[in-house]
C-alpha cells in the first residue's frame, strides 16, 4: 500500500513537472506571436495609447497614495532608528536609497499586479467567454496582435514610470513626515541624499529592476487571460494565479537581481 | 473553374481528450445553399463550425472550403480564407467597447482597404438590412437580445462573404426577433447568393428555411435529405429527435446502476 502511494506521488509529481513546462512553452509561444510580429503601426499605436491610459494612467491613484504613505512611515520608523544613534540627519539618504533600490520596484510591482494584471487577466478572460476572440479570428484579425500585444506593451512600458512616480512621491511623504512634522532641517535631508544616492548603481538599478517586474508582471497576466478556461469560475482561477504568481516572480526576481548588482555584475 | 460544392468534409475524425466527437463524418454543403446541421445536444454541431472555419484542427480527414484544405493552409492562406466567411455567435460576439456602429466597421477596418466615408456607408447600409440604422450610436449593452443579435448578422456579413455560418440564431429570441432573423437570412441567401450553414435546434423554423439537413448523433450523420425527406424518416433515433421524445434510443436516464440497488446501498 505504502509502496503505491509512493509510486503515485512520484507519477503526480511529474504531471505536474510535464504541465508545468507545457504551460510555460505555451505562455512562450503567446508572447512570442504577440510581439515577434511586424505590428501594423498605424492600428496598433492607438491601441497601445489606450491601452497606456488604463494600465498606466488609471494605476497612477493607487501608486501615488501607497508611495506617499510608504514615504511617510518609512520617514516616521527610520527617524526612531536614527535618532538614537544621533544620525537624524541621515534620514534622506536612508528613505531614498531604500525606496530606489528595494520599496519602489517591488511595492510598485505588486500593487501593479493586483490592480492591473487582474484586470488584464479578467478582460482577456472574458473576451474569450464571450467568443470575442473567436470572433477575431473569424475576422482573419490575429487576437495575439490586436487585444495581447497592446497589453503587454502597455504593462511593459508603464510599470518602470510608476515606479520612479511612487518613488518621487515616497521621498515628498518621507519629507513632510522628517521636515515639516518632525522638524529634520531641510537642506541636510536634501544634500544628504544628493551625496548618497548613485544615480548608476541606485537609481538606474531600481529601474533596470521594474523593468524585468513589467516584463514578467504583464506577461503572466495577458497568458492567464487567454489561457483561462472560459467561465466564470476559469476567470476567477486565472486572476487569483496572476497575482498570486506575479508577487512570487517578483519578490523572487527581486532576490536574484539584487544578488546580481550587489555582486556587482 | 468553381466547385459546386462550397464546403467538403471528407472522412472527419475529431476527437477531445478521450472523447470522440466525430467518427469518419463525410458531408458536403451545395454552393448557394441553405444547409440545416442539427442533432441532440452535446454532439459537435458547434464544434463542426469551428472545424469548418479552421479554429480547430481535425484529428483524421480533410475540410475543404472551395478548393482549399482548411486543415493543410498556413496561417496567413488561412486568414486570406476566412475573408470569404462570416459567423453569427450564439454568444452574438459583440466587442463591448466598441458602439454598434464600430462593431460593424471593426472587420472593414482591419481587413478592407477602404477609406473611412466608404466604411461609412456600408456600415450604414448593413444597418439598414437590418433594420437597426438610427441604432448605431448605441453601446451593446444597451440592446436587447434581439438587436444585439441583428447587430452581430450585419457584421457577419459586413464583408459579404461567400459562406456564412449561423450558430443557434433563434436561441433566446422573442418572436418577433425570430421573425426578423428568419427574414434576413431568406434575403442573404437569395440576394447575394450566400451559402448558409445554420446549427439549431429549433426544427420547423430551421426546416421553413433550409434547403437540404443533416442529423448528427453519436459523431456521424443519421439522417440527411430534404425536411419532408427527414420528416418521413423511419430511423427511431430521427423521430426520436424530430417529435421530443423524452425516451427512446437516447435514453432518458443517464447511465447508472439498479435504482433499487442504488437507493439500499451507499456511495
Amino acid at each position: 500500500m505504502s509502496q503505491f502511494s509512493v509510486i503515485e506521488s512520484i507519477r503526480a509529481l511529474g504531471a505536474s513537472a510535464i504541465n508545468f513546462v507545457a504551460r510555460v512553452g505555451e505562455a512562450g509561444l503567446v508572447l512570442f506571436g504577440a510581439i515577434f510580429k511586424k505590428p501594423n503601426l498605424q492600428k496598433s499605436f492607438p491601441l497601445l495609447i489606450h491601452q497606456i491610459y488604463i494600465v498606466g494612467f488609471l494605476s497612477l491613484p493607487i501608486i501615488i497614495v501607497a508611495g506617499s504613505f510608504i514615504g511617510m512611515v518609512l520617514a516616521l520608523q527610520g527617524y526612531n532608528i536614527l535618532d538614537k544613534f544621533a544620525a537624524a540627519d541621515e534620514l534622506g539618504p536612508l528613505v531614498a536609497l531604500s525606496v530606489a533600490r528595494e520599496l519602489g520596484p517591488v511595492v510598485t510591482g505588486l500593487l501593479f499586479a493586483g490592480r492591473a494584471g487582474s484586470s488584464l487577466t479578467a478582460e482577456i478572460g472574458l473576451m474569450k467567454a464571450t467568443d470575442q476572440l473567436s470572433s477575431m479570428e473569424l475576422m482573419a484579425v490575429d487576437p495575439l496582435q490586436r487585444v495581447v500585444a497592446p497589453r503587454f506593451w502597455a504593462g511593459f512600458y508603464s510599470l518602470p514610470l510608476l515606479t520612479i512616480i511612487f518613488s518621487m512621491f515616497a521621498i515628498f511623504g518621507a519629507y513632510a513626515v522628517g521636515v515639516e512634522w518632525i522638524g529634520l532641517d531641510s537642506g541636510s535631508f536634501w544634500s544628504n541624499m544628493q551625496a548618497s544616492v548613485d544615480f548608476r548603481i541606485d537609481i538606474v538599478n531600481g529601474i533596470i529592476k521594474s523593468i524585468v517586474f513589467g516584463f514578467f508582471t504583464t506577461w503572466i497576466a495577458v497568458y492567464q487571460g487567454y489561457a483561462c478556461v472560459p467561465t466564470s469560475e476559469g476567470i476567477s482561477h486565472a486572476t487569483t494565479r496572476t497575482v498570486v504568481f506575479s508577487s512570487l516572480v517578483i519578490l523572487g526576481l527581486d532576490f536574484v537581481l539584487t544578488a546580481m548588482m550587489m555582486g556587482g555584475w | 473553374m468553381i466547385s459546386q460544392s462550397c464546403v467538403r468534409i471528407d472522412h472527419l475524425t475529431f476527437t477531445r481528450g478521450s472523447r470522440k466527437i466525430f467518427n469518419d463524418l463525410c458531408l458536403e454543403i451545395p454552393r448557394g445553399s441553405i444547409v440545416g446541421i442539427m442533432g441532440p445536444s452535446g454532439t459537435g454541431k458547434t464544434t463542426l463550425l469551428r472545424l469548418i472555419s479552421g479554429q480547430l484542427s481535425p484529428s483524421q480527414g480533410s475540410i475543404f472550403f472551395d478548393e482549399d484544405e482548411i486543415n493543410t493552409l498556413s496561417r496567413t492562406k488561412l486568414y486570406q480564407v476566412r475573408r470569404k466567411m462570416g459567423m453569427l455567435f450564439q454568444s452574438n460576439a459583440l466587442f463591448t467597447n466598441l458602439s454598434v456602429f464600430d462593431n460593424i466597421a471593426y472587420p472593414l477596418r482591419e481587413r478592407a482597404e477602404l477609406s473611412e466615408s466608404i466604411i461609412r456607408d456600408v456600415v450604414l447600409m448593413k444597418l439598414q438590412a437590418v433594420g437597426l440604422r438610427g441604432a448605431r450610436h448605441l453601446m451593446p449593452s444597451d440592446l436587447s437580445g434581439g438587436m444585439a443579435r441583428r447587430v452581430a448578422l450585419a457584421r457577419a456579413i459586413a464583408m459579404d462573404p461567400e459562406l456564412i455560418m449561423y450558430d443557434e440564431p433563434f436561441t433566446g429570441q422573442d418572436p418577433i426577433s425570430v421573425g426578423m432573423i428568419v427574414k434576413l437570412m431568406r434575403l442573404l441567401n437569395k440576394s447575394a447568393n450566400m451559402t448558409s450553414v445554420i446549427v439549431s435546434h429549433d426544427i420547423e423554423i430551421t426546416f421553413s428555411l433550409v434547403d437540404y439537413a443533416f442529423i448528427l448523433a453519436d459523431g456521424k450523420i443519421i439522417g440527411q435529405g430534404k425536411p419532408d425527406e427527414l420528416r418521413n424518416s423511419s430511423n427511431e433515433q430521427i423521430r426520436q429527435f424530430l417529435n421530443g421524445l423524452p425516451d427512446g434510443p437516447v435514453p432518458f436516464h443517464y447511465p447508472a446502476k439498479d435504482y433499487v440497488t442504488d437507493l439500499m446501498g451507499e456511495d
